[in-house]
């Protein structure tokens, strides 16, 4: 399944419903658009139930912004 | 038949301020309040035993119940942070320091947060296969015996207590009496070491994105397969009860289940996540007014259960 900039927003949103997403773009980090360390689990999480893809521990330090997340649902990292 | 009748507790008088720790932990107000949800801490004194704590939730069951010690035929303890290196159990030391009868069985069981339901559904069943009358579950699990105080995963979020739950054939106050319904359990052993005491330094570890995948994954399921199984309708869920593990936690499955958070509160704010005791703590103060509650227990293992309680409020002795 692809991922697409769109949905991963509105999966973003779900976990802050406050966010901006018109402000949102896919290199910002986690913490630069306002995630703190449980948003991002809880992100982690929808995407994994979304997508069907596992992401394990060994890779969690390396997905830090919202394009790495998608790469690794659409199996490119 | 045998009831849930009252819970007494015990929360030892110190207190650590979490906002103390928020420069130390890097963590703002807004997280510590939304997110962990617990504003402070209660810790034993150094001197203090996991059977203290069990003693000091008895006295208050009994004060307010008024049994003696004759009247008790059996006593479990939950715990995982037992006195001393748990030979011999503190349910033994329990027995010692209340003077309680030569023929009143006394066992330990080993479980974390899930413990109260496990335990329940454990005295619920030996007294009935014995034909007793009065048993007590003590819930007892004084983590700041295992916690690194330097461990933000951990440090914020667990706090001491002990409560006692006293079962009985014939309640003091029928109508506030808890009928025990059929309860559901399981374990996920693959993920046994999310939360686990390292064994060279002897402290608590805990990873805090295995815990809350199985909080909002499992545990979601399991509370929907235990209103199943006593033929019910989330609907008629008066209150669900569910382990103080985090604010976060309650809140996630709160919008899993699609319930208000008024059916599902977080009361954990000034005495933290209490492991086994986090269900008693939380059903002593149940409102008056409901009938059926939905309890559920998760946590260590990892391990949950899950059951539902009914009371007939109309009924009178």
């Amino acid at each position: 399944m692809i991922a697409s900039w769109t949905e991963l927003k509105a999966l973003s949103q779900q976990i802050i419903p406050t966010l901006e997403t018109e402000a949102l773009h896919a290199n910002l980090s986690f913490t630069e658009a306002g995630f703190d360390s449980l948003d991002t689990f809880a992100l982690f999480l929808k995407v994994e139930e979304r997508y069907g893809v596992s992401i394990p521990e060994s890779h969690v330090d390396g997905i830090k912004t919202f394009q790495d997340l998608m790469n690794y649902a659409m199996g490119v990292l | 038949m045998i009831y849930l009748d009252s819970i007494g507790y015990y929360l030892p008088e110190s207190e650590h301020c979490n906002a103390d720790k928020m420069q130390e932990f890097a963590i703002n107000e807004a997280f510590l309040q939304q997110k962990i949800g617990i504003l402070a801490l209660r810790r034993k004194h150094s001197a203090e035993e996991t059977s203290d704590l069990c003693v000091q939730a008895y006295l208050d069951l009994k004060k307010k119940v008024g049994f003696t010690e004759e009247d008790i035929d059996c006593l479990v303890v939950c715990t995982q942070n037992p006195d001393g290196y748990g030979l011999p159990h503190t349910s033994a030391i329990v027995h010692e320091k209340l003077n309680l009868q030569s023929s009143c069985a006394v066992f330990d069981i080993s479980l974390g947060c899930s413990g109260y339901v496990y335990g329940l559904s454990i005295l619920k069943g030996f007294m009935q296969v014995n034909r007793l009358q009065r048993g007590i579950l003590i819930t007892a699990d004084p983590y700041s015996k295992v916690i690194d105080e330097i461990d933000k995963n951990t440090s914020l979020l667990f706090g001491d207590a002990a409560a006692a739950t006293l079962l009985s054939c014939q309640p003091a106050n029928q109508a506030q009496a808890w009928d025990i319904g059929e309860c559901v359990f399981g374990s996920d052993g693959k993920k046994q070491r999310a939360i686990h005491v390292d064994a060279s330094s002897r402290k608590l570890m805990m990873n805090g994105r295995d815990v809350f995948n199985f909080a909002a994954t499992v545990i979601p399921h399991a509370i929907l397969d235990s209103i199943e199984k006593n033929h019910l309708h989330i609907e008629q869920i008066d209150r669900f009860l569910i382990h103080q593990g985090s604010q976060f936690i309650v809140d996630t499955i709160q919008q899993k289940l699609g319930v208000s958070k008024d059916k599902m509160p977080f009361c954990a704010q000034y005495y933290g996540n209490t492991v086994s005791s986090s269900l008693p703590m939380l059903l002593k103060d149940s409102m008056l007014q409901d009938k059926m509650v939905l309890i559920c227990g998760f946590g260590v293992g990892l391990s949950w259960g899950s059951c539902v309680l009914r009371r007939n409020l109309e009924t009178s002795l």
